[in-house]
């Protein structure tokens, strides 16, 4: 839908009925990407218990630190570099500014998709449940929501989580007949 | 378009117009450039006391709607907007002129609305409508809306045109810049406008997708050709 009080993407100029025209040439003409990607866990982004901040019952609360890597900095300056190719091989001009991968990645958080921080895998000493979201160290306790994610992938997560809690809902209901639980 | 505009369709204008960035870094920057240099404009009218009214607030009744803000611009004020649309947007083949569309009740209801754009906004346009007539009466001894179409014109030429902007003239260049993107911004959300640019989109399809027309595909084929990729 035309619109926005720059609806030319920054091709307004003047006046009268050259203004006119230039709305039949620009409008429509602009192309935008978003660049998405995956982020992987690294050592300096984790969650663990506040030594001072208490919750109102007296627990401590969660402390998270968070960091982008090197990694993400790199698959943002490929997925720019990648998408100003097309743009060019296209035929038009890249009239966004020119920014290093470092300032043009979002802020961490900007865009949510919270995931992580009670991670599955295959050893209890590299992470938190196993592969049906079952604790590795408490045997009644079944974790079943983004959190055990091992990465942040860029799509959108719902549906993954859904699956897996079913999965995970599956196992413990067979551990649950079999008297396990 | 005739007779007076419902509040109900500039509302729907002011939506359309809302959905999207404003890119304004550009003319913020021309300001400054422009306004380091000596100055011969006339002054910048105060800004406007801040508006107070009420908002939609947080849950509206959707299914009884209501606008709960009034309308703020006097006739004079309209006029001038009228005036400005035409100039801005004047009629041709292919549509009306912008104040045959009454873009002048557009920037009223935008203007009126208690959101931090249209606050923003308010502050800027307002104070500009009034330059517009100090702009006019010092040389021409006439307000903006007695004033001829030229000498209309020469207060804008020295406003309107990127890299052209009168040095000291920054800030009413600001304002007219926005005037003109939400001028763009009602025009070409309206049925008129929308035909002038031949824009398809926002339209639902019924039933089962039945895929892209033989025209369309041998668009398609043809670009993907020239680009040296395969085909589909």
């Amino acid at each position: 839908m035309p619109g926005a009080g720059s609806p030319l993407g920054g091709a307004e100029d003047g006046y009268g009925l050259s203004l006119k025209e230039d709305a039949r040439r620009y409008y429509g003409a602009q192309l935008s990407f978003t660049v998405r990607g995956e982020m992987i866990p690294n050592k300096d982004s984790f969650c663990e218990l506040d030594p001072d901040v208490k919750d109102k019952y007296g627990m401590p609360v969660l402390r998270f630190h968070w960091k982008w890597s090197d990694h993400e900095i790199r698959q943002i300056a490929h997925g720019i570099k990648s998408a100003k190719e097309i743009v060019q091989r296209l035929g038009g001009k890249v009239t966004t500014p020119d920014l290093p991968p470092e300032r043009a990645i979002s802020d961490g958080g900007f865009i949510i998709h919270e995931l992580g921080t009670t991670r599955m895998g295959d050893k209890a000493d590299n992470s938190v449940t196993d592969s049906f979201g079952k604790s590795w160290d408490i045997d009644n306790l079944v974790i079943a929501d983004g959190s055990v994610f091992t990465s942040n992938a860029h799509k959108n997560p719902t549906l993954t989580i859904m699956a897996l809690t079913w999965r995970s809902m599956d196992h413990l209901a067979a551990r649950l007949r079999k008297g396990e639980v | 378009m005739t007779g007076e505009i419902s509040r109900r369709v500039t509302l729907a204008w002011v939506a359309a117009a809302s959905a999207g960035a404003f890119a304004m870094a550009g003319c913020e920057a021309a300001e400054a450039q422009a306004d380091s240099a000596a100055t011969q404009a006339s002054p910048w009218p105060a800004e406007p006391a801040p508006l107070q009214a009420p908002g939609y607030g947080q849950d509206p009744d959707l299914n009884k709607p209501v606008i709960p803000w009034p309308l703020t611009l006097d006739p004079q004020q309209r006029e001038k907007l009228r005036i400005a649309a035409d100039l801005m947007l004047p009629a041709d083949a292919q549509s009306p002129s912008g104040g045959t569309l009454q873009l002048d009740a557009f920037v009223d209801e935008w203007v009126s609305a208690p959101y931090p754009q249209q606050r923003a906004d308010r502050s800027l346009i307002l104070p500009g409508l009034q330059w517009l007539d100090a702009e006019s009466m010092g040389p021409f001894g006439l307000d903006f809306a007695q004033a001829s179409d030229a000498q209309r014109r020469a207060i804008f030429d020295m406003i309107a045109f990127r890299g052209k902007v009168k040095p000291g003239y920054g800030r009413p260049a600001l304002f007219f810049a926005r005037l003109r993107g939400l001028m763009l911004s009602g025009f070409y959300s309206l049925p008129e406008g929308i035909a002038d640019i031949g824009y398809l989109g926002n339209k639902p399809s019924l039933g089962l997708y039945a895929g892209p027309t033989k025209e369309a595909l041998a668009h398609l084929n043809a670009s993907l050709a020239k680009l040296g990729l395969k085909t589909v």
